[in-house]
């Protein structure tokens, strides 16, 4: 009697495929002498059955095609953000070089200075001017070109 | 042609490819990936939530979810699965902030899921399905509490296993199963009573 009111607590799980394979024995064993559980675990497999075999709903086809253009707006706008923020990386590393270079060009700036005829500060301001100008110039020419090509550096 | 072990190789660096290209958030695996579970994934969370336009929101929401936490998923964890789980936390998320609803919530008879374990109705089942009501399996499902409906369409409309369905709900096998043992006898309880009271046409 004992072993009938534990099987029929698992005949659900046994319908639904999740028992392990000792209750799953146990069970199949209890069937084979047990009329009453039986009929009961046919008709759990039964309702396993049509819940198995419920109707799909379909999802939307534009609801698909929303989704993935949206992905694909996301995922450009986070490529665009990643390309801002490598070339803004890149501007800084090259001003940071600028500066640091500007004590090698005042080795020079004096007899430049004396060549142009202007001080050594407009000298080494000019240099530092120009470089940083070409490089956001070129960072930004190189963020254009990948932005309309698509790719991130 | 190609033997079995060539396959074996080709389709796993054809997965490991993906799931690289996946992880860096490439929006063309990704939109494969849509195309792919779009009507496992629109039914469950339809089944969670019952209204297509919220589950149209959290189909939407799910994969953009994805796209933002793709990093920290782990390809040696199941996609499905890990898929499954967002959306699992996206709809429970939705549904508390509009309907706070428990294990243990009255059915619309009523009575609480609890209370409908404890009986049963021998031989309505057959007569329920046997009269050409099996598409009134669905409505009945859909009466039961969310907890329930959830176990009910991971095992048998998705066949996930039960360390999957524990792992999408982040429950404990134990729990999974009690609460499968419930889900269905409910939901026999349910047809039973819409048999009897003469509701089904």
């Amino acid at each position: 009697m004992k072993e009938h009111i534990f099987v029929r607590d698992l005949l659900t799980l046994a319908a639904a495929g999740m028992l392990d394979a000792a209750e799953q024995r146990r069970v199949e064993a209890h069937l084979d002498h047990c009329e009453a559980c039986r009929t009961e675990f046919g008709e759990w497999e039964l309702l396993a059955g049509a819940l198995k075999g419920l109707p799909t709903p379909q999802a939307p086809s534009r609801l698909v095609l929303q989704t993935q253009r949206l992905l694909s707006h996301k995922a450009a706008a986070r490529k665009h953000q990643a390309s801002q923020l490598g070339l803004a990386l890149l501007v800084v590393f090259s001003w940071m070089v600028a500066f640091m270079t500007v004590e090698f060009v005042r080795m020079f700036d004096i007899p430049l200075a004396k060549w142009l005829d202007v001080s050594s500060t407009t000298v080494w301001a000019t240099y530092v001017g120009i470089t940083w100008f070409s490089t956001a110039l070129a960072a930004s020419l190189l963020g254009k070109r990948y932005q309309r090509e698509g790719r991130t550096i | 042609m190609y033997g079995p072990l060539e396959t074996i190789v080709g389709t796993l660096m054809t997965f490991e490819s993906e799931a690289t290209r996946l992880r860096s958030g490439d929006a063309e695996v990704i939109a494969r990936l849509v195309e792919r579970y779009q009507h496992r994934l629109y039914r469950y969370l339809l089944r969670l939530v019952s209204r297509p336009s919220t589950a149209e929101d959290l189909f939407q929401q799910t994969w953009l979810r994805v796209m933002e936490r793709i990093r920290y998923y782990d390809p040696k964890r199941s996609f499905e699965g890990w898929l499954f789980a967002v959306a699992h936390n996206l709809a429970i998320d939705h549904l508390r902030r509009r309907q706070p609803e428990s294990l243990d919530e009255p059915l619309p008879s009523g009575e609480t899921p609890l209370d409908l374990t404890q009986s049963n109705s021998p031989g309505a089942l057959e007569l329920f399905l046997s009269k050409e009501r099996a598409g009134h399996v669905a409505e009945a499902v859909s009466e039961l509490p969310l907890a329930f409906r959830e176990v009910i369409t991971l095992r048998f409309e998705e066949g996930m296993k039960l360390e999957e369905i524990a792992a999408v709900l982040a429950l404990p096998m134990g729990t999974v199963k009690t609460r499968l043992h419930r889900a269905l006898k409910a939901l026999r309880l349910i047809m039973g009573q819409k048999l009897n009271i003469g509701k089904m046409p």
